[in-house]
């Protein structure tokens, strides 16, 4: 499993959850996430969907303000998950 | 396939899903859960109704849009009436984890006995995805000729849980295998 950089923007519209900026192809992206998910700065979004010229498509756990559910990230923006590796 | 209280029951056992704080027994019924309202509800702000939303527009901001047009409320053990034709957005108390490795997907829909007094909660949108995490954002309108009395912690819909087939790509991790992201 892999886990993606966040830069965290504060609460979102209710106490569980956080307004999250995530670096995408086309920019910064907005989303709110459960904010139990998220881990030092990360957030885990499974295994990527797919792949293009140094971009991973990965799907988020939430839709992102703009409605887009898979965004393409550089494959710097991802963190192999290795507590999620050990357990598997 | 939707799952029985057993299966639900069993899948929490195993840890494949999880829903927080546990529902109690009388929560359940043949093929659904309860869960309940969080106090805390956010409400359309009286005057916006001549806005006119543009979600085309580029730089639609949804959340943005949202949070300068409520207020968030915190309903007392008194209750919150919720007058008629109102639109108002909460959540469950529940956090639900459909854990992939469970193979389940959900829909939240509502109470039948909510349903008889217009009560919806949500608009056109029920489905919780494979792997969702978190509390469940519901979208409340009031249907009905009369206010309804929301109070916190009150069955405010069900979940019904469904098994899913196969794996999605997600939780698949054989077209990277050997690969290492930086």
């Amino acid at each position: 499993m892999m886990l993606l950089k966040i830069k965290n923007l504060g609460e979102g519209l209710h106490p569980s959850e956080t307004f999250v900026s995530i670096e995408t192809k086309n920019g910064p992206e907005q989303v709110a996430v459960d904010a139990q998910s998220l881990r030092n700065g990360t957030l885990p979004i499974g295994w990527p969907v797919g792949k293009s010229a140094g971009f991973f498509l990965v799907e988020l756990p939430r839709p992102t303000v703009g409605g887009a559910r898979r965004v393409w990230v550089r494959k710097e923006e991802l963190i192999p998950d290795k507590a999620a590796r050990k357990t598997a | 396939m939707i799952l029985t209280d057993r299966e639900i029951q069993n899948l929490i056992k195993k840890k494949l899903i999880s829903i927080e704080p546990k529902p109690s027994i009388d929560a359940y019924d043949s093929t659904a859960v309860d869960l309940t309202l969080d106090p805390l509800i956010r409400v359309f702000r009286s005057g916006t109704e001549g806005l006119i939303i543009d979600p085309s527009a580029p730089g639609y901001k949804v959340t943005e849009l949202i949070r300068g047009a409520t207020d968030p409320v915190t309903i007392t053990d008194q209750g919150w009436d919720m007058p008629r034709g109102k639109l108002v957005l909460a959540w469950t108390k529940e956090r639900v984890d459909l854990n992939l490795k469970g193979k389940v997907a959900a829909r939240v829909e509502g109470k039948s006995g909510l349903a008889r007094i217009g009560l919806g909660v949500h608009v056109t949108a029920p489905t919780i995805h494979a792997g969702f995490p978190g509390t469940i954002q519901l979208e409340l309108i009031n249907h009905g000729p009369m206010s309804i009395k929301l109070r916190p912690g009150m069955a405010i819909c069900q979940l019904i849980i469904e098994t899913i087939k196969g794996t999605p790509s997600k939780a698949h991790k054989s077209q990277f295998a050997g690969q290492k992201a930086t």
